[in-house]
């Protein structure tokens, strides 16, 4: 069985390399998705061992994830793990999140931080808690953390998920379509390793607003 | 007529035949095109005749011209920033699919040319 890792970055030159030649341990191929970085984002994550995918303008981490499991599958992936480029997710732990697809359990298997959720800083935690909250309200989708994007998915369920949301939005949006079209979801435990370039990176207060916003448009479609 | 009457109708006219001139050049589609000529032409006649307004305010139940004219103007405005945002979106989803398309091209032509070397 073929696992492949889907790694959207933007500007991530400082973290990439590391990040890459950790998850090359446990998957037979990485692939990265540069989402127009203006460093060495993808100079770097190549002589890395990774396959680098350039989009020539940035689209968001949502069209760059769904840009990285078009390729994963033109590879012939049969599961498909996305992890964050800054460092955040442990790459020693996609065995686990793995594991509820190889057993056959789930469709779709969210990495969840809520275990961890002590360490995340308030701010963080309290958007997370309503985004939750949201994507229920929303999308009828009630998990611990709607946000993760430490996700696996089996072949079948990247071929069915349309994943047209360009932001953090796709993440909320990707289960209420999943559970639309009858896909299991599985929740993992997950650790994040919260760094002061972490912290940096990712949903801020300004970001969660806008991706609420999105989320909110997107399903009342 | 006030020289502000004849300013706008230098404006709304000149617009009447620039549009004209589009439609007879394909440039425009007609049926979109005959929309706007009809609303600049309108335009045109309001500002000739201002009592024109008075009449489609009396039509609306409104109390002044002036105001009539408002409303329909906000009114339009609306549909038209809607329409706005909706091509802006449109467009928008259209550059994430151009950008994924020319991604995965460029990525399987250097593979193409790895195992080609390889060979």
């Amino acid at each position: 069985m073929k696992t492949v890792a889907v790694i959207p970055a933007f500007n991530e030159a400082s973290v990439i390399a590391e990040v890459v030649t950790e998850t090359l341990e446990y998957v037979d191929l990485v692939i990265v998705v540069d989402d127009g970085s203006r460093d060495d984002t993808a100079k770097v994550a190549k002589s890395a061992g990774a396959e680098v995918l350039r989009h020539v303008i940035q689209r968001g981490v949502g069209r760059s994830t769904s840009t990285g499991l078009q390729a994963a599958l033109l590879v012939g992936a049969d599961f498909i793990v996305t992890i964050d480029a800054d460092g955040q997710h442990l790459p020693s732990e996609i065995e686990s999140v793995l594991e509820p697809l190889r057993d056959d359990k789930a469709d779709l298997v969210i990495g969840s931080r809520v275990l961890d959720r002590k360490r995340m800083p308030l701010l963080r935690r309290m958007g997370n808690r309503f985004a939750n909250f949201w994507t229920w309200i929303l999308l009828g989708v009630a998990v611990s953390d709607s946000q993760s994007g430490f996700r696996a998915y089996t072949r079948d369920a990247a071929k069915r998920l349309p994943l047209d949301a360009r932001g953090y939005e796709f993440c909320s949006l990707t289960l209420g379509e999943a559970i639309r079209i009858g896909l299991r979801i599985f929740e993992v435990p997950i650790t994040v390793i919260y760094t002061e370039y972490s912290r940096s990176k990712g949903q801020g207060f300004f970001t969660s607003v806008k991706t609420l916003g999105q989320i909110t448009k997107e399903s009342l479609r | 007529m006030t020289l502000i009457q004849w300013g706008f109708i230098l404006v709304f006219g000149s617009l009447v035949l620039r549009l004209i001139w589009l439609i007879y050049r394909g440039a425009v589609p007609r049926r979109r095109g005959a929309i706007w000529l009809v609303l600049w032409s309108l335009g045109v006649m309001v500002v000739a005749k201002p009592e024109l307004s008075t009449k489609l305010a009396s039509w609306l139940g409104v109390a002044r011209g002036a105001d009539a004219i408002s409303y329909v103007a906000i009114a339009f405005l609306s549909i038209l920033i809607f329409r706005a945002f909706q091509l802006i979106e449109i467009q928008d989803r259209q550059i994430s699919e151009l950008t994924t398309a020319l991604a995965l091209k460029e990525w399987a032509d250097g593979r193409e040319m790895m195992l080609k070397d390889d060979a």
